[in-house]
């Protein structure tokens, strides 16, 4: 079901509009203005999903090649900004199932440090910036099943499938995502008071 | 539900997260356009497809050309020059052919006589470069034109200076005594 468009998004849309029709056309104007508009939020998703920053460039370079040679197959329908998300999305999932190997032996290294009881820290408030921080210690197949789960809303099913393993594992990933996430925001939380107090 | 409150914090903050994109990314991103662009095959566009095609064609050419055929073997005949013999065979010749080029009153640089069987080639009578060619392959038909293309040319010209001597002389107030075949009996 294809979600109601709003007054906001109808806007957005307007604007969107000529840029799309020209990089239809294949215009270096359109591209570069399709670029200047999206770039940091792609930016921001492929970050979430790659070892570093280098990585994240690598991959963003790549999403910005794929949305201009496939940007003809994109038919309004839906919202242009979630179909540029899904790109960013599969271009990360198919960098990191490619550097799969390197990730297992992380995984297994951080296995020992998931132990800690659970923390509450819901009432707390973070910047995107202390978060990003947190998520980008997680061993990368926690965060893959973070991101995908949490950000991108995609059941275990459905990460099972994009991943190539178990529900269970899916599960159990996520969970020790969350206690290492919590753990490291409460690190945070700890020195951002001491420096308040 | 303390899960979902901790997952829908991560969202909210996480989803308005824009950091600033270095600017030689998009550089590099361009860079890989134009190489996706060079790769794929597009016939509005310049590509590795056209420069192979290209290449292909040539080298094709090339292979073509290094090779000898028969029948341009056959028909070669090498150019006339000094040294050169060319054999022609009475049986495969044409029945005549005649080239005079002849520049008005100059002697002729050099003859170039194609027998049946040989070239000749005759050096200049005078200094002078101008050519005088004639190109035959039958040796009888070449003499009589050669007689007949000698006494045409003689006649006018010795009529035009019988005519034109006395004229000439009587303006320079010389006298002028004229020849004729009859006085000469006499």
């Amino acid at each position: 079901m294809q979600p109601i468009p709003t007054a906001m998004s109808l806007q957005n849309m307007k604007d969107i509009q000529p840029i799309i029709d020209g990089c239809m056309r294949g215009e270096r104007a359109a591209q570069d203005r399709l670029y200047k508009k999206f770039s940091s939020l792609l930016y921001g998703i492929c970050l979430r999903y790659a070892r570093n920053k280098m990585e994240a460039q690598d991959v963003l370079q790549e999403v910005f090649v794929k949305i201009y040679n496939n940007i003809q197959s994109y038919h309004n329908e839906g919202s242009f900004e979630g179909w540029l998300r899904r790109i960013a999305v599969n271009t990360s999932i198919t960098n990191y199932r490619k550097n799969l190997k390197h990730a297992y032996q992380q995984d297994v290294d951080e296995l020992v440090r998931t132990h800690d009881e659970p923390l509450h820290i819901e009432d707390l408030e973070f910047t995107a910036e202390e978060m990003m921080q947190c998520i980008d210690r997680l061993p990368i197949g926690y965060k893959t099943v973070f991101n995908l789960y949490v950000i991108e809303g995609f059941m275990h099913k459905e990460i099972s499938d994009m991943l190539g393993i178990d529900v269970n594992t899916s599960k159990s990933q996520l969970s020790r995502a969350k206690t290492h996430l919590q753990r490291e925001l409460k690190n945070i939380a700890t020195i951002k008071i001491q420096e308040h107090v | 539900m303390s899960e979902d409150r901790f997952f829908q914090q991560v969202k909210s903050v996480m989803s308005d997260y824009r950091p600033e994109v270095p600017g030689h990314v998009y550089e590099g991103a361009r860079k890989k356009m134009w190489w996706s662009n060079f790769m794929r095959f597009d016939a509005t566009r310049l590509n590795i497809w056209y420069i192979a095609l290209t290449v292909g064609v040539a080298a094709t050419i090339i292979m073509n050309v290094g090779q000898p055929s028969s029948t341009a073997a056959d028909n070669l005949v090498a150019p006339v020059s000094n040294e050169a013999e060319v054999a022609v065979s009475p049986a495969t010749a044409p029945a005549m052919t005649e080239i005079v080029v002849n520049n008005e009153g100059q002697a002729p640089a050099e003859t170039v006589t194609v027998r049946n069987t040989a070239v000749e080639k005759t050096a200049p009578s005078t200094a002078n470069p101008k050519a005088e060619e004639v190109v035959t392959t039958d040796v009888a038909a070449v003499e009589v034109s050669k007689e007949a293309e000698q006494v045409k040319s003689a006649e006018p010209q010795q009529m035009k200076n019988e005519s034109q001597a006395p004229a000439k002389a009587n303006k320079r107030g010389l006298k002028v005594k004229t020849y004729s075949p009859e006085s000469d009996k006499k």
